[in-house]
């Protein structure tokens, strides 16, 4: 079944996001790109976030890729950068791929929403990291204030 | 009238592990209490006033966090707790918050604030350290069922636990509690005994909590209950209506389950007689890099236990169909090997933001998530099945599943 427009989850969103990006680098940069994807371009992720110490985190996306992974459908792999530091990335495996190309048709990919998740992971993944937390973190708290 | 802290395991692999839910929550409010008490005196000497208030102020609320957080699980836990959330339309934790606020009132003459206690356990309060000292990687909870059940079963494992509460920090902003989380000091100490808790942890799933006879006992009861329940009304009533739901122990499911013929009777003849069903197929998912159908997919995207129970039983019925079974002759099961959630340690890069324990150690980094998809079959079938047959055919089942 090929999904129509409109019918988007949480999973294909995240699917096409990985995708699009070819791989991701860091557990910090998938989250906020999620968030933001959300707040700034309005892809419909469902996935509930709390104000954490690198902004907006989601335990639900955290367990997503967690699955992802044990199913087969993405690789992680653990680096150690330069100074020590420890990344995680993330891509599709084939079975990833395959899966996402079975529901997802090149048409929906050019109509909203996934239009709009296209269009901004072209403007996020230009930004480094630490703009990407700040970004997110001040649309948080703009959000928490509102709230209160 | 007893509920036993480990189930059925208690009755299949660890008989001598007769410790109750009960001494595993007094275990855990009296944790809550060293914590807390150690957290606020160590954070006011540190200069963090809001943080150690905070803490001072909430102690009674995350004592009785303690003492009442696993309250809304039945007997053998989620064995139960899945029958029991689809006959009474309610989670464990609905269930949970609902004893809380209706059998417990009393004790907000005792400095108690209810809500709060509900929301900490839910994890629904303003500042999120509080649910992570009740649940979150270093949680009061894991720190007394490892130590409490790995003793009770026989195995040595252990740590300096009164040494290891000294390593515990609210890591954050002091002005700024909604964001701070619960971690550890960045010394040798708090870095090689937090490796040590999350290798027990793993340990305690790999041969305790996830062991397969127990686990193929797991699965036969709560299928005995499912079948039970639909054939009898007064076994139904006994999940479906909460006052009765909530009187039940373990003996007393155990002996009304078996009291319906068929399946349910034989199956709890079986868990009592350690003449289970035969574990038939076991695979690691993320090896053999099946298809799958989008609704595979989404129900164990959050391997939320209810969704993954549906998934299974509705596999274990397709399964039987296919291989022209009776009912429940074959049992289909989803098992996770879960990774540890990232333990934060107090960071020194960044404005002081945390570092994550799997990043610092090699051992705690290797540990990965393994879901197992697995077959047991009933000893007494009306023809051989071979690993091949049951493989080829969930095969067809999950890839059909969109």
């Amino acid at each position: 079944m090929v999904i129509e427009v409109g019918e988007q989850t949480d999973l294909l969103l995240l699917l096409v996001t990985i995708r699009e990006l070819g791989e991701i680098s860091g557990r910090t940069r998938l989250q906020k790109t999620v968030y933001l994807l959300r707040e700034r371009f309005g892809v419909p992720f469902k996935l509930k976030f709390k104000p954490y110490y690198y902004g907006p985190y989601s335990d639900e996306l955290s367990d997503m890729v967690e699955n992802l992974v044990a199913l087969g459908l993405v690789e992680e792999h653990r680096r150690y950068l330069a100074d020590g530091v420890v990344e995680y990335s993330y891509k599709l495996t084939d079975a990833g791929s395959g899966f996402l190309g079975s529901q997802v048709s090149v048409e929906a990919i050019r109509k909203p929403p996934l239009a709009n998740l296209v269009k901004g992971l072209r403007e996020l993944r230009e930004l480094p990291t630490n703009v990407l937390v700040a970004t997110a973190k001040s649309i948080l708290t703009g959000i928490v204030l509102q709230s209160t | 009238m007893l509920i036993r802290q480990l189930g059925l395991k208690a009755y299949v692999d660890f008989p001598g592990a007769i410790h109750t839910r009960f001494s595993h929550a007094l275990g855990t409010m009296q944790l809550a209490r060293k914590l807390v008490t150690l957290l606020a005196d160590v954070l006011s000497k540190a200069g963090q006033p809001n943080k150690a208030a905070n803490l001072e102020a909430n102690l009674n609320n995350l004592m009785a966090a303690g003492l009442l957080h696993d309250i809304g699980h039945g007997p053998f836990s989620h064995v139960v707790d899945y029958p029991a959330s689809k006959l009474l339309g309610k989670t464990h934790g609905e269930v949970g918050a609902e004893i809380i606020a209706t059998e417990f009132g009393r004790l907000e003459h005792h400095g108690v604030t209810i809500s709060s206690v509900i929301n900490i356990i839910k994890g629904q309060h303003a500042h999120p350290f509080l649910h992570e000292i009740i649940d979150g990687p270093i949680d009061v909870d894991k720190l007394d069922y490892l130590l409490r059940d790995s003793h009770h079963v026989g195995l040595r494992y252990h740590f300096d636990l009164d040494q290891f509460l000294y390593d515990y920090l609210v890591l954050g902003n002091d002005d700024a509690l909604q964001s701070c989380a619960l971690g550890l000091t960045d010394t040798l100490h708090a870095r090689t005994t937090a490796e040590i808790f999350v290798l027990i942890w793993k340990g305690m799933y790999d041969l305790v909590y996830h062991i397969e006879d127990s686990r193929i006992a797991e699965k036969m009861l709560e299928h005995a209950i499912l079948a039970g329940c639909k054939k009898d009304t007064k076994l139904k009533a006994m999940f479906s209506e909460e006052t009765r739901y909530r009187k039940l122990y373990d003996d007393m499911v155990l002996d009304a389950v078996g009291k319906v013929n068929g399946f349910p009777e034989d199956a709890v003849e079986r868990i009592r007689t350690d003449n289970l069903c035969r574990p038939a197929f076991s695979i690691d998912l993320s090896q053999r890099r099946y298809s799958y159908g989008r609704r595979v997919i989404e129900s164990l995207l959050k391997f939320d236990e209810n969704e993954v129970a549906d998934t299974s039983i509705e596999l274990s019925k397709a399964m039987c169909k296919e291989l022209d079974l009776k009912a429940d002759q074959l049992i289909v099961d989803l098992v996770k090997s879960r990774k540890p959630k990232s333990i934060h340690i107090k960071g020194d890069r960044l404005q002081d933001q945390p570092k994550y324990l799997e990043d610092e150690s090699d051992v705690i980094g290797a540990i990965e998530s393994k879901i197992y998809l697995k077959a047991y079959i009933h000893p007494a079938l009306p023809h051989k099945i071979s690993e091949n047959d049951i493989e080829k055919h969930l095969k067809k089942e999950l890839e059909t599943w969109s």
